[in-house]
């Protein structure tokens, strides 16, 4: 494989280099007139990566590099010298290029660490590939792997699991609190960017209504309207907030918008339901009193930063589990590459050993016309049988020496001894076999 | 030599929980033993039934008539449900905090009075005791699981206000479900304390003509029955809930383990017959 990323380029180098969705399909078309067997070109805004089969000789690598400065060419109108791209390049041969897209699809490469979206990424990659039709045996096993992989790491380990974002942690700390946001209601004191996101978050987690107040009515009607929610003034506050289960402010004003006065009385109202706050204002807007209510708690921005700093060490903790995933993976794909060495041999096997079986069974049939059907069927079933379990062994065993690196020998032991080079065998002489 | 087998069931079973409460306990930091977590329950909970059975077997009896007899009751109907929870949900998380509640009480019941000398109550109706025991004691369960319900919440609030997101608030659900798990085994529990209760007045009017005998247990139970009949009262009426609540719920667990450990001791009637 070969390819560039976040680490190794600048943006200038990145973007160039970042193929339109609408455009993929040309590109890879592209890869036909390569000396490649299979390729598939993964890019999104954090890399451009091309995987490819027949990648051996320095002919190929150097034709694949010039495949990626044309692309800058041709999608953005950039040149890019092979020479100005090289230094941003990193190259993975066999069992390492592997790795590589592993640790890519189950989000350990990823920017930030056990991020998801990649996963979709790689996927869409391979669907156009196969599109494309540039994809072939070993690229199928092994973007199948990948996707296996992420989805691993995402079941197994807790890589993807917290929120790494401002206002997704918002969220989940509410989520620690309520057993579900489902219907509950929301107020956002401000009309801010942050306060929009998050009321996002919580909309989308079923959050049932949603109130803004502002100081100016006329923001706080857009952010109503765009959400579909209900503006109230600010002064209106301290009416709803015994209703309100999360309470979002991000307002500029100078002094608090909400005393613990205010939240006291809420929450006396509320019986003991706890009420959620978050305040991502500077200077803040909610009294930092109110955290000591029983049943209110209350998180500024510092405390939601720590959320998120919390999270990122849990996930590097979580990456070496999937390090682990990784390294198995790569394994098995070791081992299934072992293994395709034998594929032909143990074909060649079977069908021999088929033919002989066919062969036999419409000699023993034309000596015993008198059988019924069923006991054709009967008859006919126990050779197959018969031949599947005696040949399980050899199959298995031929894959295991593979396995462990010594396929040559294996192919070579089996050849000899099933002279499987001879492969013509006697057409059957009579017809009528029962099938 | 069945004696034996019982003895050896019920330390092996308590060696078993004890390694399955220390893997569900590493179970909050890394999920490295899960396999071992869970199995280690399982096969302990089969040792356990077996140990049971064949001491029901050997007295000839129900098990009830001794602390060490009625704890391996306890921990049965605490272990059953969750294992038959776990394996439906094909979730752990209960597990990191009722596994290190039920190896205590079993490591405990071991250094308890042993064998149970059933009591002679000439004709008396002995089903009705059965019937005391076994129905309180499945209260009881319910009642540990809201006591470590009700822990897990006051664990949860205090992570929550000092914001320290450590493995523990990773691995406890949310505040309002723990209230909720709390008051629900609360519902359950009352009920099965108090018909427990009643069959135990009844006996003891069947057998002593009176149904109020002042005995500390006695008196203590219905201390106990107060406290969560408030509680229940209390939520009922107002939708009672919240840390206060929390705290509460663990009062009355501790006083039920007190009740069951120490008061137990003290009691005339309640002395299992030693």
């Amino acid at each position: 494989m070969i390819g560039l990323n976040y680490k190794t380029a600048p943006v200038e180098v990145r973007e160039a280099l970042a193929v339109p969705g609408a455009a993929i399909p040309a590109a890879l078309a592209r890869f036909h007139a390569l000396p490649l067997a299979e390729a598939v070109l993964l890019s999104t805004c954090n890399r451009t990566e091309v995987y490819a089969v027949g990648l051996d000789d320095a002919d190929a690598m150097g034709a694949l590099v010039d495949y990626l400065s044309r692309l800058a060419e041709q999608w953005h109108g950039r040149r890019i010298k092979r020479a100005e791209l090289e230094p941003h390049l990193y190259k993975h041969q066999g069992l390492s290029a592997v790795e590589h897209l592993f640790r890519v699809s189950s989000g350990l490469d990823s920017m930030v660490l056990g991020e998801t979206q990649i996963l979709g990424q790689v996927r869409d990659a391979y669907r156009d590939a196969t599109q494309a039709e540039t994809v072939g045996k070993v690229l199928h096993q092994l973007f199948g792997q990948a996707i296996a992989v992420g989805k691993r790491a995402q079941s197994e380990t807790r890589i993807g699991q917290n929120a790494v974002s401002v206002s997704y942690a918002a969220v989940e700390l509410a989520r620690k609190v309520f057993q579900s946001l489902e219907g509950r209601r929301c107020l956002a004191i401000g009309a801010g960017e942050t306060a929009k996101l998050t009321v996002k978050h919580l909309l989308a987690s079923g959050v049932k209504e949603f109130v803004v107040a502002n100081r100016t009515i006329e923001r706080a009607d857009n952010l109503a309207r765009e959400f579909g929610g209900k503006a109230i003034q600010l002064h209106e506050i301290p009416a709803y907030l015994r209703e309100m289960d999360v309470v979002i402010s991000s307002t500029g004003a100078p002094g608090y918008v909400v005393t613990r006065q205010h939240v006291q009385e809420a929450v006396r109202l509320r019986r003991g339901r706890p009420i959620f706050l978050f305040d991502i204002a500077v200077p803040r807007d909610l009294d930092p009193e109110i955290a000591k209510i029983e049943g209110a708690f209350l998180y500024d921005i510092d405390d939601l930063q720590a959320v998120v700093n919390a999270n990122l060490a849990e996930r590097v903790n979580e990456a070496r589990l999937v390090e682990r995933i990784v390294a198995d993976e790569v394994d098995k794909f070791r081992s299934w590459v072992a293994t395709q060495e034998v594929v032909p041999t143990i074909k060649m096997l079977r069908d021999k050993v088929e033919a002989i079986r066919e062969q036999e069974v419409a000699r023993a049939f034309s000596r015993l016309p008198d059988l019924t059907d069923r006991e054709r069927a009967i008859v006919e079933a126990m050779t197959v049988t018969l031949v599947n379990k005696i040949l399980n062994a050899p199959t298995q065993r031929l894959k295991g020496m593979a396995d462990e690196g010594i396929a040559n020998q294996a192919i070579e032991t089996v050849t000899r001894l099933f002279d499987l080079h001879r492969t013509e065998v006697e057409p059957a002489k009579e017809g009528g076999v029962a099938r | 030599m069945i004696a034996q087998l019982v003895t050896f069931a019920a330390g092996g079973s308590a060696v078993l929980y004890t390694l399955s409460a220390i893997a569900h306990l590493s179970l909050i930091a890394r999920r490295e033993y899960a396999l071992l977590a869970r199995w280690s329950t399982r096969i302990a909970w089969v040792i356990q039934s077996v140990g049971l059975a064949l001491l029901v077997i050997e007295q000839g009896r129900p098990p009830v008539y001794s602390l060490f007899e009625v704890s391996h009751l306890l921990v049965w109907a605490l272990t059953t449900p969750y294992i038959v929870i776990e394996f439906l949900q094909d979730n752990q998380a209960a597990g990191s905090f009722l596994t290190p509640v039920i190896a205590i009480l079993l490591v405990l019941s071991l250094l308890l009075p042993k064998s149970g000398v059933e009591p002679y109550l000439g004709d008396q109706p002995v089903k009705l005791i059965v019937w005391h025991v076994g129905v309180t004691l499945l209260g009881y369960a319910a009642f540990i699981g809201s006591f470590v319900a009700g822990a897990l919440y006051l664990i949860q609030d205090r992570n929550l206000r000092r914001k320290s997101f450590g493995p523990i608030y990773y691995a406890l659900p949310s505040l309002e479900s723990l209230d909720i798990w709390a008051g629900r085994l609360i519902y359950v529990g009352f009920p099965l304390l108090t018909l427990g209760v009643g069959a135990g007045l009844i006996f003891a009017h069947v057998t002593w003509a009176t149904i109020w005998q002042s005995d500390p247990k006695v008196l203590f139970t219905l201390f106990v029955w107060m406290v969560y009949g408030a509680y229940l009262l209390m939520r009922k009426a107002w939708g009672w809930g919240g840390r206060k609540a929390a705290w509460w719920v663990v009062a009355g667990g501790v006083a039920l383990l007190v009740n069951y450990f120490v008061i137990n001791s003290a009691s005339q009637l309640h002395r299992f017959g030693v």
